[in-house]
């Protein structure tokens, strides 16, 4: 158990910031300077291996379960109570608005309580912004990769809080052409990590796989059609978990994943010429991913910044660096009760 | 009870398809699409989205991890996956009942779902090469969708 430590003014302010808009239930403890106190993320990874990648009990009812024992923890590993916090902040959207409800509606009961504000935050935007936690000093503009299960884009980073959606991905998340992948080879889940795992003593060369190009010359990703090619592959050749190719099949799949990533945003630095390159969200753990990443940041002269794991995956800390952010600024809503949360809307 | 079996040659033709079968609903439909790994649930759901007037149509994109993906175009559009649900109390968590007589909902792995109220079904079999078989029930008695 950890003792108790005195807030110091010059770390002012402190945060207690709330992440629930999908599978994680987080939260975390901030001080100034980006300085994370704690980070607990209670992922549902670990409780559903045993699924093969299907979430048994899911989302708003887990959430609900945990977030009282995940703020404690955060408190405790920290060294701080309630009462010490100068301002909440809680992810207002996108995702499910049963699971981001129980975050806000906690984080307002904590702010309504101590009469303290409460920050919101978007969780793309937390997202990009956590690339900030280890440096707050990267030159702008920058070209951020998001890659996560239910996300692929590309933003146009002009500033700390101005970030420009640049492209996204027009059928399926890189992260979940990987996870369908493994699932569809019963291979365990999370299917990313294992993969990643496996790839490593295979030949990449050996399987090919044509990648997707957009007719229309935009930057948008598409991975459905090596989804597609790749059951495809499995079926022809019966590829199977306990054959020997196996570790070949899943080096060249994953290769072409992170090829198809990282073309578009080779083409991005071509038509936007930016000083940096941010990789940032779930799938960002990815080695074969990091390693690719950084060749082309050295390749290309620019500095590469990539967040380490505990912070790509969803996490309450980046949803207080952002409001740190917001803090300095000034943005702070006046009045957070009406604060709604929103779905992942397309208009 | 009108069903429909429609044969389709390339993803373009799946589309198309969807989109044809877009201009006969009213607004409140619930559509529940089933079909293998790759069999083109998504694109089918692109193609309805289309046909019903969606411009950034380019930005549907699949919800197996968001779980629900929500259009604005002529109606409101509910883009929901149930892939990685497995029991009826998880998908009663999604809390989808809200969204009846919001717009229209579509459901991919629809044969999860136990559903009291009429729906339309579309089964999509993946058959050689890129063709596909797409089957459609109709309890609204619609009008024709007439196949490629």
């Amino acid at each position: 158990m950890n003792t108790r430590r005195e807030k110091r003014p010059e770390k002012s302010p402190y945060i207690l910031a709330i992440e629930s808009s999908c599978d994680e239930t987080s939260a975390a403890v901030l001080a100034a300077g980006y300085e994370v106190l704690s980070n607990i993320v209670l992922s549902q990874d670990e409780i559903h291996a045993p699924y093969g990648g299907v979430v048994p009990e899911l989302a708003s009812r887990r959430h609900i379960q945990s977030i009282g024992y995940v703020v404690s923890e955060s408190l405790e590993r920290a060294g701080f109570r309630l009462s010490d916090m100068d301002y909440f902040a809680v992810t207002q959207g996108p995702g499910l608005i049963g699971s981001l409800l129980v975050g806000l509606s906690f984080a307002k009961g904590l702010a309504y309580y101590f009469d303290k504000p409460l920050i919101p935050a978007d969780h793309l935007e937390a997202h990009i912004h956590s690339a900030f936690i280890e440096n707050s000093e990267i030159p702008f503009p920058a070209l951020a990769l998001l890659v996560s299960g239910g996300h692929t884009s590309i933003y146009l980073v002009k500033e700390k809080l101005d970030a420009g959606l640049i492209a996204r991905t027009r059928d399926d998340a890189a992260g979940e052409a990987l996870d369908k992948i493994a699932k569809f080879l019963d291979l365990g889940y999370p299917g990313g990590p294992v993969i990643d795992e496996m790839a490593k003593s295979g030949d990449r060369k050996r399987f090919r796989f044509t990648l997707p190009r957009m007719s229309d010359n935009s930057l948008d990703f598409s991975f459905s059609g090596l989804k597609t090619a790749a059951i495809k592959h499995i079926r022809d050749q019966k590829i199977s978990k306990s054959c020997t190719e196996i570790y070949d099949f899943l080096a060249s799949f994953q290769d072409a994943v992170v090829r198809a990533l990282l073309m578009n945003l080779k083409k991005g630095i071509d038509l936007l010429h930016p000083r940096a390159l941010i990789l940032a969200g779930g799938v960002a753990r990815n080695q074969a991913l990091r390693l690719g990443f950084t060749e082309l940041a050295k390749k290309q002269g620019l500095d590469g910044f990539i967040p380490s794991p505990e912070f790509c995956t969803d996490n309450a800390a980046m949803v207080a660096a952002l409001a740190l952010e917001k803090i300095k600024r000034g943005d702070i809503p006046s009045s957070f009760l009406d604060l709604n949360a929103y779905a992942r809307m397309i208009k | 009870m009108k069903k429909t079996t429609i044969l389709t040659h390339s993803e373009e033709e799946t589309f198309q398809i969807a989109g044809k079968l877009a201009k006969n609903l009213k607004g409140d439909e619930i559509l529940l699409l089933t079909g293998e790994l790759g069999a083109g649930k998504t694109v089918f759901t692109k193609g309805l989205c289309f046909g019903l007037g969606l411009k950034t149509n380019n930005h549907v994109c699949s919800p197996s991890y968001t779980l629900v993906n929500v259009y604005d175009a002529k109606f409101r559009i509910f883009h929901i996956d149930l892939y990685r649900l497995v029991s009826r109390a998880d998908i009663e968590d999604l809390g989808w009942e809200d969204y009846i007589g919001e717009g229209i909902i579509i459901v991919e792995w629809g044969e999860k779902m136990e559903i009291k109220f009429d729906c339309i079904r579309v089964r999509i079999e993946v058959l050689a090469g890129n063709k596909r078989k797409i089957f459609i029930e109709d309890p609204f008695n619609g009008p024709h969708y007439k196949g490629a």
